[in-house]
C-alpha cells in the first residue's frame, strides 16, 4: 500500500493572498493527500519546524507580493539545515521569469506560473513524491 | 401598442417557428455565475412576470432608489474619477510617480503601500525584513506624507488610500498632512478603504481581533462625521470578496452585509446611523467577463441599499442613501500569457463601470501578474479611461442600459438573489458573528473552486491560457516591469533613524502613552482613540510605534489554518 503523501502548504512574510493555497490544498485533499494547511503570517522558521514535525515530503510556498527570492531560498536552506534537504519544494504565485533559474538553483522543484491548471500541480506533486519515497525506501 | 397577452402568444408562435434551433439550444448550459439560466431573448412579459414598477423600481437618477444613478445628470456634468491604484517603493518615487500620473489625467489618486506599512510594523521591525516597499509606498510616519505630497496640494487633488486594519493610523496621517497643507477640512474629498471584515475573509491583511477592529473603524466613522463630511471613511472591499473567488451575488451580498454590519457597530454606541451612513463607500469589480451581470449587480447593489437604509433605519435623506461606487476590475482575470490582452480586458472593463454608472473607476493594468504596474502600463489604464470617458459617447445620457428587457430583469434577479444571502447572514447574527462562525469563508471558497474547475475545464474562456493558448516562447521579448530598488530597505531605515533623532521624543511618549490608555477604556462616543492618534501622528510617532501600542492591548487576530 503506497504511503500517503503529505504536503505542507504555507506562505511565508506579510503576504496575505490565500485564494491560491486554499484552491491548491483542497485539490491535493481531493487527490488523497494529507494537507498540513499553515495558511499566511509565517516565518521561515515556522515552516521549517512544522515540516519537521510533520514530516512532510513536499512544501508548497505560496508568494505573490515581491518576497519570493528572500523567503523561498531561506527555506531550502533551512531545510537542508535541518536534515529536510529531500523534501521536494514547489513555488507558486507571481514570479517573474527571470527568478525561476535562481529559485530552481535555489533548491526549488517547480515553480507554477499564473495559470497553471490545478490537476497540473497535484500530478507533479504526486510523482515527485513517489520519487522521493522510492529513494528513501 | 402591443400588451403582455399579445407578447406571450407571439413568444409561442416564434418558439414552434425556431424549433430545430431551440432543440440544439436547450442542451447549451448559459447560466450565470451563481446558477441562473440566461434565456436566448427577453421581452417585456419577463418584466410583467416579475411585477416590474418603472416609478417604484426605476424612477429618476438621484431620485430614490437610485437605480439610474446617484445625481440627475450624471456623467454629462463630468465623468467618474479616474483613479488608478498605483504606489512605488519611496515617498520620493511616488512623489514623482503622482505628479506624472496627475498630468496624464488621473483624477484621483489611490494609494498602494508596502506590507509593513499595511500591517503596523516600521521598515525595521523583523517582519519587515525583505518586504519594505515591495508592493508599494513605505510610509511610516508624517514625514513620508509630507514627502509624497510635496508640490500636490491635497485640497485639489482627490486623495484615497489602501490601509484596512491600521485605517485609524493612516487617516490621521492624510488628516495632519491636510491641515499642515492648510487645506479646509470641510471640503476636504478624499477617501480610506478601512474595511477590516473583509480581511478576516478575503484580502488577509487583518491585526486586531474583530471587536477591536470594529471599535477603531466606529471611531474612524464618528470622527471624520465631525471633522471631513466630504470623505469617503470606508470603502467596503466587495473587490476583494471576489477576488477571493466569491461569485457575484455572495460579493454583493457580503459587501452590502459589511456595510450594515458598521453601521449596526454604530448604533450599539448610541449613535444613530444617519450620522455616519454618508461615509460609506463600496468597492466592487466591473469585469469584462460578467459584463451585464456585472452592470446588473451594481444597480441591484444600488437599488437595494437604499432600500434597506430606508427599511431598517428610516433614513430618507439622499446624502445617506446613495451607493458610492467604485468600480476596480479584478487582477485575477487577467492572463500571464498574451498580457497585451489585459489591456482589451481592462478597457471592456472601464465600459462596464460607465455604463453602471460608478463614481470612481480602477483599470488594472496589462502586468498586473508579473508585478506592480510599471508607469507606462498605469498611463495605458489612464488613457483606457479616457477613450471611455471622451470618445465612446457613453455619457451622452444617464443609465443608457436603463429599459433593457435583459438589463432590468437580471438587475430585480441580482437584487432577489443579493437580498436573500443578506437576509442569511442576518439569521448568523450579521455579518461579524457569521465571519467568527466561519459560514462566510467556507461560502468563498466553494465558489472559488467552482470558479477555478470550470477556468481548468475550459468552460470559462481565457484567451490565451485556456483558449488559443500562447506558449511561453510565442509569448516574444520578456516584458518590461517595475523592479524595487533593493536599496530601499536600507534607505528606510535610515530615515527612521534620522526621524527619531530629530523629532520630539518626550512628546512621541506622551502622546503613545495617551494612546494607551484611551485604548484600555472602553469605547465610547468621549473616547474616541482618533484624537489622540492624531495627536501621536502630529508629533511623528511612527505607524510602528502606534500599531504596537494598539497590539499590546487588543491582541491580535489568530486565524488558525481554516482552509
Amino acid at each position: 500500500m503506497e504511503r500517503r503523501i503529505r504536503v505542507l502548504v504555507a506562505k511565508a512574510g506579510l503576504d496575505g493572498h490565500q485564494a491560491g493555497i486554499r484552491l491548491v490544498a483542497q485539490t491535493l485533499r481531493d487527490a488523497g493527500m494529507e494537507v498540513i494547511y499553515l495558511g499566511h503570517y509565517n516565518t521561515v522558521e515556522q515552516i521549517v519546524q512544522a515540516a519537521l514535525e510533520e514530516q512532510v515530503d513536499v512544501v508548497g510556498l505560496s508568494s505573490l507580493c515581491g518576497a519570493h527570492m528572500d523567503v523561498v531560498p531561506k527555506v531550502t536552506a533551512k531545510l537542508r539545515e535541518a536534515g529536510l534537504g529531500e523534501v521536494v519544494v514547489v513555488v507558486g504565485g507571481v514570479i517573474p521569469n527571470k527568478d525561476i533559474p535562481a529559485l530552481t538553483a535555489a533548491g526549488v522543484s517547480r515553480v507554477f506560473k499564473g495559470g497553471t491548471p490545478l490537476e497540473q500541480i497535484s500530478t507533479f506533486i504526486t510523482e515527485a513524491a513517489r520519487r522521493k519515497h522510492a529513494a528513501s525506501a | 401598442m402591443s400588451d403582455t397577452k399579445q407578447i406571450r402568444q407571439e413568444q409561442q408562435a416564434w418558439l414552434a417557428a425556431n424549433a430545430g434551433e431551440f432543440k440544439r439550444d436547450s442542451e447549451r448550459n448559459v447560466k450565470t455565475d451563481f446558477g441562473l439560466d440566461i434565456k436566448p431573448v427577453y421581452t417585456p412579459v419577463d418584466l410583467a412576470e416579475q411585477g416590474f414598477d418603472y416609478l417604484r423600481d426605476l424612477a429618476f437618477p438621484g431620485s430614490f432608489p437610485y437605480t439610474r444613478g446617484n445625481t440627475a445628470t450624471m456623467y454629462r456634468d463630468a465623468p467618474w474619477r479616474i483613479g488608478q491604484y498605483a504606489g512605488f517603493s519611496s515617498a520620493q518615487e511616488t512623489n514623482k510617480l503622482f505628479k506624472n500620473l496627475l498630468a496624464h489625467g488621473q483624477t484621483e489618486l489611490s494609494l498602494a503601500f508596502d506590507l509593513p506599512t499595511q500591517l503596523g510594523y516600521d521598515p525595521d521591525h523583523p517582519q519587515a525584513s525583505g518586504e519594505v516597499g515591495k508592493v508599494g509606498i513605505s510610509l511610516a510616519s508624517l514625514k513620508d506624507w509630507e514627502v509624497m505630497f510635496d508640490g500636490i496640494p491635497m485640497d485639489q487633488v482627490y486623495v484615497y488610500s489602501v490601509s484596512n486594519a491600521q485605517a485609524v493610523v493612516t487617516i490621521a496621517m492624510h488628516l495632519a498632512l491636510a491641515r499642515k497643507q492648510n487645506a479646509d477640512l470641510s471640503k476636504l474629498r478624499g477617501g480610506m478603504q478601512n474595511d477590516v471584515l473583509k480581511e478576516y475573509i478575503a484580502r488577509g491583511n487583518y491585526i486586531f481581533p474583530i471587536d477591536a477592529g470594529m471599535r477603531l473603524t466606529a471611531d474612524t466613522l464618528l470622527y471624520c462625521a465631525n471633522h471631513v463630511p466630504e470623505y469617503w471613511t470606508i470603502n467596503v472591499g466587495g473587490y476583494h470578496i471576489c477576488e477571493a473567488g466569491a461569485n457575484t451575488v455572495h460579493e454583493g451580498a457580503y459587501t452590502l452585509a459589511i456595510g450594515l454590519a458598521y453601521l449596526e457597530e454604530v448604533k450599539r454606541m448610541g449613535v444613530p446611523v444617519e450620522k455616519v451612513a454618508s461615509k460609506l463607500s463600496f468597492l466592487m469589480t466591473p469585469n469584462h467577463n460578467r459584463f451585464f451581470e456585472d452592470i446588473c449587480k451594481f444597480r441591484a447593489c444600488r437599488r437595494l441599499w437604499a432600500r434597506l437604509l430606508s427599511q431598517r433605519y428610516g433614513i430618507t435623506d439622499p446624502n445617506c442613501l446613495v451607493f458610492r461606487l467604485y468600480a476596480h476590475n479584478g487582477g485575477s482575470v487577467l492572463t500571464r500569457q498574451a498580457p497585451e490582452t489585459n489591456i482589451t480586458r481592462s478597457a471592456i472593463a472601464g465600459v462596464v463601470g460607465a455604463l453602471a454608472g460608478a463614481q470612481n473607476i480602477c483599470l488594472r493594468t496589462m502586468d498586473e501578474c508579473l508585478g506592480i504596474p510599471s508607469e507606462e502600463s498605469q498611463v495605458i489604464g489612464i488613457r483606457s479611461q479616457q477613450v471611455v470617458a471622451y470618445e465612446t459617447g457613453i455619457t451622452k445620457t444617464v443609465d443608457p442600459l436603463g429599459g433593457s428587457y435583459y438589463v432590468e430583469w437580471l438587475t430585480t434577479e441580482y437584487e432577489k438573489n443579493i437580498l436573500a444571502e443578506i437576509e442569511k447572514i442576518d439569521g448568523l447574527g450579521g455579518m461579524a458573528k457569521a465571519i467568527a462562525s466561519g459560514y462566510v469563508q467556507s461560502a468563498i471558497t466553494q465558489d472559488a473552486l467552482a470558479l477555478q474547475r470550470s477556468i481548468d475545464s475550459g468552460d470559462t474562456v481565457k484567451i490565451g491560457l485556456n483558449k488559443f493558448p500562447v506558449t511561453e516562447e510565442k509569448s516574444g521579448k520578456p516584458r518590461r516591469y517595475y523592479r524595487v530598488d533593493p536599496s530601499v530597505e536600507r534607505m528606510r531605515l535610515q530615515e527612521l533613524k534620522e526621524l527619531r533623532e530629530s523629532r520630539d521624543n518626550a512628546a512621541v511618549a506622551s502622546a503613545l502613552a495617551a494612546i494607551r490608555k484611551s485604548a484600555e477604556r472602553p469605547a465610547s462616543v468621549d473616547n474616541n482613540l482618533m484624537d489622540v492618534i492624531v495627536d501621536a501622528v502630529t508629533a511623528y510617532a511612527t505607524m510602528g510605534e502606534i500599531c504596537q501600542v494598539l497590539r499590546d492591548v487588543f491582541g491580535t487576530y489568530d486565524n488558525l489554518g481554516a482552509a
